[in-house]
């Protein structure tokens, strides 16, 4: 069963794209962590999905009902902490809890929810005026649980919690999540979402670059490891393609990055690049996810390369019976 | 229909704690007391004659209060994001704009109760005598009249997304349609005579400039003077002609006042619900 379908999911303003054509599902019981950087998109698509904004071209179910016909009955099944959540100053956070059963309505212990999400008892019958950005977020975080959701859309839920407030999400998360609630949870932090995420998309200037469970991204990135190459010049037309191993290339001034599927290549590379150019300084860096999504989120110019190369990663796990044991290759 | 309530009731919850609108309300209490007690000062104080001065003074002032009390009714809650929270919900947008003019219309309504409640106080200790038969239909008048202003801010409320806007658009309405129509030195009406009749050479009649005034919440809520007082007794009101079309007869004039009240609102919805938010 499929929880949310994004079928070709598009919005844009005049000339702006905001969201390109997004394909995505997230099954029944999941917690999909929607990663990118700011701007890429996330709280788009979760304002179309809410209804707050009119899709431009695709379309999109939430638990079978359509974003833009059935929105309202939709709303009743999910559970939301909208982006930059902001409570009315003057009413209370048992109000707030009660304020949004009453509206879904569904009976509602405010004092066990507020108590739940770690909002002190002494704040719960003071207006949310002078609550702390963190406080607001628990109440938020409050009001999304009212009625027990099947669907959970959390749009940054850690934006101004603390550690310990974190710690709390996750574990709230993972109560839900175990008590078969499907979590769609947005994030331009990756370790946030790595903790607690079965699957990961990740979103980029409206597209989804990258998507699979941790250890899928994972892979896919230990096989591609960044190099990058500082020249005097680099020759017009200087071309990699045909060497074994690279999965990516691009030029920025006088800087050569590739992505070295094999790290046996890397030496291949410089040569290549030797015998052209006057090299500076070779950065060979580590392989991890951070340095796949810190590539993705400063927008680097390889992402694209990227992109395909992932797909082509998978092809190799297959090979290997999808299991996590390292390939020779990777490891030369 | 229960989420409308639902809306209403903690949107009235939310704004009986502003300090800032009790401020504006007690504005009102307090004029009404003034002239009531002013009236009330003179050798032979009449309630009939007091109110009939209170009776402009409440064409004039009470869209302001109205309109103070309602303008940010759904801007100020796109402006704040506090519309995230309520439309995260399965809140219909009709309900949202039916509760907010609920909720604010209780409010109006609310301080126009304690006004003559302090008016009917000092009327009972200086007065000799409490006319019921000119107060009630004038609370009543008043009270449609809140309606008139209070539907047209909701819905400006509702097609702006900001503060500012919002604000521009209720202050432009209570100029265009009351500040410009009450006084007649520099009336709207007068412009129209002005540009139809010395510009344009047009003959278009008493009858239309008067439905032009009669049209405006302000200009219907004078016309419904009529109900209340009698030419003959007040000379600042013309006589009521007998021979003048239904158009401009004071019943006609509730009509407009009921139509500014809805007329404005379900424009006002049917733009919030195509708006988009965020």
């Amino acid at each position: 069963m499929t929880a949310i379908e994004i079928d070709g999911l598009g919005k844009e303003y005049g000339d702006l794209t905001a969201l390109d054509g997004l394909d995505l599902s997230v099954e029944t019981g999941e917690v999909y962590g929607f990663l990118g950087p700011n701007g890429a998109g996330k709280s788009t698509t979760i304002n179309l999905l809410l209804g707050f904004l009119d899709p431009s071209s695709g379309s999109a179910t939430v638990l079978g009902h359509d974003i833009e016909r059935e929105s309202r009955a939709l709303r009743r099944r999910i559970g939301v902490l909208p982006e930059a959540f902001s409570p009315y100053e003057r009413l209370t956070a048992r109000e707030h809890v009660k304020y949004a059963a009453d509206l879904k309505d569904v009976a509602v212990d405010p004092d066990a929810l507020l108590d739940r999400v770690g909002l002190t008892e002494d704040a719960w019958d003071r207006s949310a005026g002078g609550f702390s950005t963190g406080m607001e977020q628990r109440l938020a975080l409050a009001c999304a649980l009212v009625g027990d959701p099947e669907v959970l859309i959390l749009d940054e839920p850690s934006s101004g919690l603390d550690p310990r407030g974190m710690a709390k999400l996750r574990e709230l998360i993972r109560e839900e999540a175990a008590d078969g609630t499907t979590v769609f949870f947005s994030s331009h932090i990756l370790s946030e979402v790595e903790a607690v995420c079965d699957r990961i998309g990740i979103l980029v200037d409206g597209d989804l670059v990258a998507e699979g469970t941790i250890d899928e991204l994972r892979d896919g990135t230990e096989t591609h490891s960044p190099l990058d190459v500082r020249v005097d010049a680099v020759p017009e037309g200087f071309d990699l393609s045909d060497l074994d191993g690279v999965a990516a290339m691009s030029v920025e001034d006088s800087t050569l990055s590739a992505l070295v599927t094999d790290a046996g290549a890397k030496i291949e590379v410089i040569r290549r690049v030797d015998q052209v150019a006057e090299i500076r300084d070779v950065i060979s860096e580590p392989a991890s996810l951070e340095a796949l999504f810190d590539r993705y989120a400063n927008g680097d110019s390889a992402t694209e390369g990227m992109g395909d190369a992932d797909g082509s990663s998978d092809d190799a796990d297959g090979s290997t019976d999808g299991t996590n044991t390292e390939s020779p290759e990777v490891t030369a | 229909m229960s989420q409308t309530l639902t809306v209403a009731r903690n949107d009235f919850r939310d704004v009986r704690r502003s300090k800032l609108l009790w401020g504006v309300m007690g504005i009102y209490v307090a004029f009404t007391a003034l002239i009531l007690y002013a009236e009330g000062t003179a050798s032979e104080p009449d309630l009939a004659t007091a109110l009939f001065g209170q009776f402009f003074m409440t064409t004039l002032l009470l869209p302001l209060v109205a309109i103070a009390g309602s303008y940010l009714a759904i801007a100020g809650e796109r402006e704040s994001n506090t519309v995230a929270f309520l439309l995260s919900q399965p809140t219909s947008r009709a309900a949202v704009v039916a509760g907010k003019f609920l909720s604010r219309s209780l409010l109006i309504v609310g301080s126009l109760l304690v006004a003559f409640v302090v008016g009917g106080i000092i009327a009972v200790v200086m007065y000799p005598s409490l006319e019921l038969g000119v107060v009630g239909p004038f609370v009543v008048l008043s009270i449609v009249f809140v309606g008139a202003y209070v539907g047209p801010s909701v819905a400006i409320s509702a097609m702006t997304d900001t503060r500012s806007r919002a604000i521009a658009g209720a202050a432009g309405f209570y100029v265009l349609t009351d500040v410009l129509i009450v006084f007649e030195s520099f009336s709207l009406v007068n412009a129209l005579r002005f540009l139809f009749a010395e510009t344009l050479g047009l003959e278009l009649g008493q009858h239309f400039y008067d439905f032009v005034f009669n049209l405006t919440p302000a200009g219907s809520h004078l016309n419904t003077m009529y109900f209340i007082f009698d030419p003959s007794t007040y000379q600042q009101l013309p006589a009521l002609d007998a021979t003048q079309p239904f158009y401009l007869k004071p019943w006609f004039s509730v009509v407009i006042l009921l139509a500014w009240t809805v007329v404005p609102l379900a424009i006002g919805y049917w733009r919030f619900r195509g708006a988009e938010l965020g």
